[in-house]
């Protein structure tokens, strides 16, 4: 069950404290949302930084450590080396989760990476860690913060497009591709992830914008909308064989079974998922090619972002068990 | 594996060689005791290499190298031809629970196959060097190309008269094709590598008896058969056994490889004395082949041994 | 077929009648169709998976009239796209002899399940008849099923029998299921592994290319229904897509000189990651396989008149499938106020040259001054922005790429289409007689933004020698650029005799690190590199053109270029660190000297 409840009321969520905490240090300043928000401290921290992360992960992640008051480890993550992020999970998992329950680890995938929260997700899948497990978010309440309308941006350019370390999906050779993208803000990389894949069927799954960020609010909000829209209309123009649909991007599990019914619709082709739009949805993705093996998730990693701009946090967390 | 070997391939690998090569004859022994010389002197290869780090071979290695050696000629008991290739299949066949890692299989059968035969790659006979130079099993390191020199140079060097038939020799009654080889395995009187000189001592006995007739040579490869001598043929094999010195010896670690061959020739007529048959030496020549002078213009140390061929040793009396 | 007459099409999933209809040769004949390998570069969207898919039997019989069996070669068609075969979990054993030998196996199952779907799909009719059924079967038994199942696989059933396999269809279809199956059992082993450290050993099936691609493919011409003792063209399509180890297997390959037997013609986006092999050989043009560049064939001396042609040929061809019966230039007018302003300028130059020309001819100095001096009197801040519509100059600016053309037509029709329904409510595509200049000039413009501001190909790692390149080469890529592009506009803006400047030439040697830069600009299509003797005459230098496709993002005149301007490593290395100063340092006369010389070989000048 998804619970959405204003920050500031997180803690009546965990009445009996969090014993592990797990968080990725970053330039946003949501990473550090939930912490500050927790009146009772987490027994133990993990925080989790990028290698090449720059200053302001770097402060971040100092005033992580300080929330933390002494009760907290440091685990750096190379975002060119999934295979090292995923032998540190898993180390972090076997030494901190142990096989007999230990209280409440609250996961804060906020500021992971779409591939990272995924690789941390097959981790836990392979772990079975007997504590209970619950994952929270939280959304932005704008986004490029530092630009005027006409000049938003999230991120720029493709660095690169693999498969997401744990998701190889069980391709056949003698089958067509079938392509769905979880289409964000960031329609560029969509754009690319489309022309390098060249799908023989498309699918665009496009949040629904009546359940995500405050679209109607702030008009940098809209104008993104409006790209995507843009965006949408074009590659329905100009490519074959596409779909569109409305997805729940605040809903994991909503968000699975979308992606579950749209692959057992495409039994004759070889499918591949490239989520780019919220971490839940994300989370969504990844619970449901855990389920269905034939699924390969794809991630296109951005050359660089904004990250002084990139967004604000909103006064709203998201919260559930992870099951 | 090794059991499974012994009891259903090797009693039959002679048989098959016999019968089921494009050139059916009487074969040199591939039996069982080849395998086991063949071993004896990988070991023989392996003495004084230190027990330092990269001196000698680490333990996976060994193990790889004892898999390899005894299925590297097995493949003969479906016939002579191309049987090096047959090395991954009959450690399918007999290999047990060696197929549970595959690429471990996969290695031990490429390391086999490297002892003869050629390359995809244009009838190229540097199959050794086709293997990769090192590489990782699980958390091993492995060095493919060093294991696959040591099989193919203990299985060179792994002649001797008892792998020929002397009955059947004495008997003559040998097919025509198949006594040029028979003769030679005959004739290898000791052979055994000299770790402390890092030379190979090869030691034989001829009767002048074989140097009067030629024998049929084994086909070439446009299927033409010329007789030979035998003495012609000792040399001719002598050469190609220096060849796979020189090409194995670039795969060997230093404390590994063989910088000469000391080769000796008793030369020795039978006469009758007294009723009794007394064997009388005639002649003994030795030479010494090892690398010498500028590479790139090898010396031919047959002009060594000049007055050493067939015409002459043919018409000479005893 | 989409409404869009200008839609992305993959070849792979086009028909021979379709492919014949849309395909327009290229105006040289590479002769990649004689036996031996050859490797086909190219920045994407000039025409390789077409030239490839052209030689697959049902083209060849269609366009020549003739039957299966009598074709000169057998050419069957594999496209590689971009995770099917390169994972991140095969990472987890990339340094181990595993790898090798998956990766080994992973290719061969690939490349024989394409082999066959090729067969199965591209043959037309050729098979259909009883003989071929058997002697496809048979070979499929003794070649697929039997050798897979030598190779350890256990098939639980799920194929059809023998006495269900009623044609060829069935046959292959079989055998490439078997392909799959085993090709399935890798796939599950690579999802346990990827996430732990723990090694796991591989208990399948193998195979290799050795044992069981290469006697598949050698004896397919052995059969009496496909061509005779004629050699079989593996003909593969993006290799840029294999992982490195991929790469070097399928290098291993290649350096097998089976060129009488089976061929490889192998496509490449410039992204090849090594020419090494798994024992760390070289394989080497030409001893081992020919090499072609076809993307330099409309950016070189063969741009002059060929590429406009064949591009207008590309499209009326498009055009005509879809019922629009009109030329390519009224498909895409040009913006009628501005070129008759300019042909008033053109005017102008004729009369005024014998006075003060400067050309040859007072043609030369109509063409060569008059768009220029419209650009010039737009003045900097470009109240009214110069049009970059009509279809010479888009056709200029796709920079002899033919995919450039036709994703800027496809966006320029779903935008005319969008403002037609909006405006008329009708739906038929057949109406769209012309796209308007102004949403061709939208579009360009777009795509010269998207192209310099946010599309960025991925990073190439280990692709060849120069290692990886970083976040912080693409920025200086970009400053580069970005210099140039200033650079370049200001050339036009003066008073110069030759203003048309679009390439820098380099007047001596630059370090590595600028080389680096370079090179990265020409593999992601910002820049194409040529030679051009120096301006002491004694041996060639570099030159790099910039692609055509910026020139709306900054204000240039795309449709021809005569000079260069010589550069010194000084001048690069400011602008890939501080584009502004470099551009100003130019201004000023201390970094860089405009050559005119019109006796090199132009691009563009008709």
């Amino acid at each position: 069950m998804i619970n959405k409840i204003p920050l500031n009321e997180i803690d009546t969520k965990f009445p009996e404290g969090i014993a592990l905490y797990i968080g990725m240090a970053s330039f946003e300043e949501r990473c550090l949302s939930i912490l500050n928000a927790l009146k009772l401290s987490p027994k133990y921290c993990l925080f989790f930084k990028n290698v090449t992360a720059g200053n302001l992960a770097s402060k971040n992640l100092d005033r992580l450590v300080k929330l933390a008051a002494d009760h907290s480890s440091v685990i750096s993550l190379d975002l060119d080396f999934p295979i090292t992020a995923a032998d540190a999970f898993t180390k972090a998992i076997m030494e901190n989760i142990p096989s007999s329950p230990v209280g409440v680890v609250l996961i804060d995938s906020t500021t992971f990476t779409h591939e990272q929260l995924l690789i941390l997700l097959r981790v836990l899948d392979q772990s079975h860690p007997k504590s209970k497990i619950f994952v929270g978010y939280i959304g932005a309440d704008r986004y490029s913060t530092n630009t005027d309308i006409e000049n938003v941006w999230l991120s720029r350019g493709v660095a690169q497009i693999r498969t997401v370390l744990g998701y190889p999906g069980s391709f056949a050779p003698s089958k067509k591709l079938h392509l769905t993208i979880l289409v964000g803000f960031e329609h560029e990389r969509a754009a690319a992830v489309i022309e390098q894949f060249e799908p023989a069927k498309l699918t665009l799954m496009c949040g629904d914008p009546g359940q995500s960020v405050s679209a109607g609010h702030y008009d940098t909000n809209k104008r993104f909308f409006e790209e995507l829209k843009k965006f949408v209309e074009r590659t329905q123009f100009t490519q074959t064989a596409v779909d569109t649909l409305y997805f729940s991007c605040v809903d994991p599990f909503s968000a699975r079974d979308t992606v579950s019914q749209l692959s057992m619709q495409s039994n004759d082709y070889n499918i591949v998922v490239c989520p780019m739009n919220t971490k839940l949805s994300t989370i969504g993705v990844g619970l449901a090619a855990l389920k269905d093996e034939r699924i390969q998730i794809a991630y296109a990693r951005a050359i660089e972002y904004n990250e002084v701009g990139y967004s604000t946090p909103s006064d709203t967390a998201t919260i559930f068990e992870y099951s | 594996m090794l059991s499974s070997l012994r009891l259903h391939v090797y009693p039959n690998i002679n048989a098959g060689l016999s019968c089921l090569s494009k050139t059916p004859g009487f074969y040199t022994d591939h039996g069982e005791r080849h395998f086991d010389e063949v071993v004896r002197y990988a070991g023989y290869l392996l003495e004084n290499t230190s027990v330092q780090p990269d001196s000698s071979l680490r333990p996976y290695e060994l193990y790889l190298l004892l898999c390899a050696i005894r299925v590297h000629d097995a493949g003969n008991i479906d016939g002579r031809e191309e049987h090096n290739k047959r090395a991954f299949s009959i450690l399918q066949e007999y290999g047990g629970d060696i197929q549970r890692d595959a690429p471990e299989h996969s290695l031990i059968g490429e390391i086999a196959q490297a002892h003869g035969g050629r390359t995809l790659n244009n009838n190229d006979k540097d199959t050794i060097g086709a293997l990769p130079y090192e590489t990782v099993v699980g958390a091993v390191d492995v060095r493919p190309q060093l294991v696959a020199a040591l099989v193919r140079f203990a299985d060179e060097i792994c002649e001797h008269s008892s792998r020929a038939s002397h009955h059947h020799i004495n008997a003559d009654t040998l097919p025509a094709e198949s006594k040029l080889f028979q003769l030679y395995a005959k004739s290898i009187a000791g052979a055994k590598p000299d770790r402390n000189n890092k030379s190979f001592k090869l030691r034989f006995n001829f009767d002048v008896a074989t140097f009067s007739d030629q024998y049929p040579a084994i086909k070439d490869e446009l299927g033409n058969q010329r007789q030979k001598y035998l003495i012609d043929d000792a040399l001719d094999r002598i050469d190609k056994l220096n060849c796979e010195r020189v090409y194995c010896n670039r795969f060997l670690l230093p404390q590994m490889q063989t910088d000469r061959l000391e080769i000796s020739m008793e030369i020795s007529k039978t006469i009758s004395v007294a009723g009794t048959n007394q064997q009388i030496k005639c002649d003994e020549r030795s030479l010494t082949i090892r690398d010498k002078g500028y590479p790139a213009v090898p010396r031919d140390w047959k002009s060594d041994v000049s007055d050493v061929n067939g015409a002459n040793f043919a018409g000479k009396v005893w | 077929m989409s409404t869009n007459p200008f839609a992305v099409s993959s070849p792979e999933m086009m028909d021979a009648a379709e492919m014949l209809r849309l395909f327009v040769p290229l105006s040289e004949n590479f002769e990649i169709d004689s036996p031996g390998h050859v490797f086909i570069h190219g920045h994407r969207g000039c025409g390789k998976s077409m030239m490839l898919r052209k030689m697959t039997p049902d083209c060849m019989m269609l366009s020549g009239s003739v039957a299966l069996s009598e074709l000169p070669y057998l050419g069957l068609y594999a496209t590689i796209k971009s995770t099917d075969l390169d994972l991140s979990d095969l990472d987890r054993i990339s340094n181990q002899y595993a790898g090798l030998i998956l990766a080994e196996h992973s290719l061969s199952l690939f490349v024989a399940s394409k082999a066959l779907q090729s067969l199965r799909d591209h043959t037309g009719l050729g098979l259909s008849n009883r003989a071929a059924k058997q002697d496809i079967e048979n070979l499929c038994e003794h070649l697929v099923i039997n050798k897979l199942k030598s190779a350890g696989a256990n098939f639980h059933g799920n194929h059809l029998n023998n006495s269900e396999l009623l044609s060829t269809q069935d046959v292959l279809r079989r055998s490439i299921n078997a392909i799959d199956e085993v090709y399935g059992q890798m796939s599950s082993y690579l999802r346990n592994i990827g996430i732990t450290e723990t090694y796991i050993p591989y208990s399948g099936p193998l195979v290799s290319y050795r044992d069981f691609l290469f006697p598949l493919l050698s004896e397919l011409t052995q059969l009496e229904c496909l061509p005779k003792d004629r050699p079989v063209y593996m003909l593969l399509d993006d290799a840029d897509n294999l992982s490195l180890i991929q790469t070097q297997v399928l290098n291993n390959w290649v350096s097998f000189r089976t060129g009488n037997k089976v061929s490889f013609k192998i496509s490449t986006q410039r992204g090849y990651k090594t020419w090494r092999t798994t024992t760390k050989q070289r394989i080497e043009a030409p001893h081992d396989f020919k090499e072609v560049d076809i993307s330099t064939i409309y950016t070189g001396k063969h741009s002059k008149a060929a590429y406009p042609s064949w591009v207008e040929d590309v499209v009326s061809k498009r055009l005509a499938q879809h019922g629009i019966q009109v030329s390519v230039k009224d498909f895409f007018p040009e913006d009628k106020r501005q070129e008759e302003a300019i042909q008033i300028l053109s005017k102008k130059h004729i009369e005024s040259w014998d006075k003060e020309g400067k050309g040859y001819r007072p043609g030369d100095d109509a063409y060569r001054y008059a768009r220029p001096d419209y650009i010039k009197e737009l003045g900097p801040k470009q109240k009214r922005t110069y049009s970059y519509a009509g279809f010479n100059q888009l056709v200029h600016i796709s920079s002899g790429i033919v995919r450039y053309f036709l994703d800027n037509s496809a966006a320029m029709f779903a935008e005319e289409m969008k403002l037609r329904l909006v405006s008329t409510q009708e739906k038929s595509g057949e109406k769209l007689d012309h796209i308007s200049p102004t949403i061709q000039d939208a579009v360009v413009r777009d795509s010269a933004d998207k192209l310099f501001f946010g599309t960025l190909d991925r990073l190439e790692k280990d692709a060849t020698d120069d290692g990886e390149a970083s976040a912080q080469q693409f920025r200086q890529l970009r400053n580069l650029i970005q210099a140039l592009g200033g650079i370049f506009q200001l050339i036009l803006l003066s008073d110069r005799s030759e203003r048309r400047v679009f390439s820098i030439a380099l007047s001596d040697t630059p370090p590595d690190d600028v080389m680096k830069i370079l090179r990265l600009g020409v593999r992601h299509g910002y820049l194409y590199e040529a030679a051009i003797g120096t301006k002491e005459g004694l041996w060639r230098t570099r030159r790099y053109v910039m692609t055509r496709r910026l020139a709306p993002l900054f204000k240039l005149d795309p449709t021809g270029f005569s000079g260069y301007l010589f550069v010194t490593t000084q001048l690069l290395q400011s602008a890939m660190q501080n584009p502004t100063r470099a551009v100003s340092d130019f201004e000023s006369g201390r970094l860089g000297k405009v050559i005119e010389d019109a006796q090199l070989p132009l691009e563009f000048d008709s």
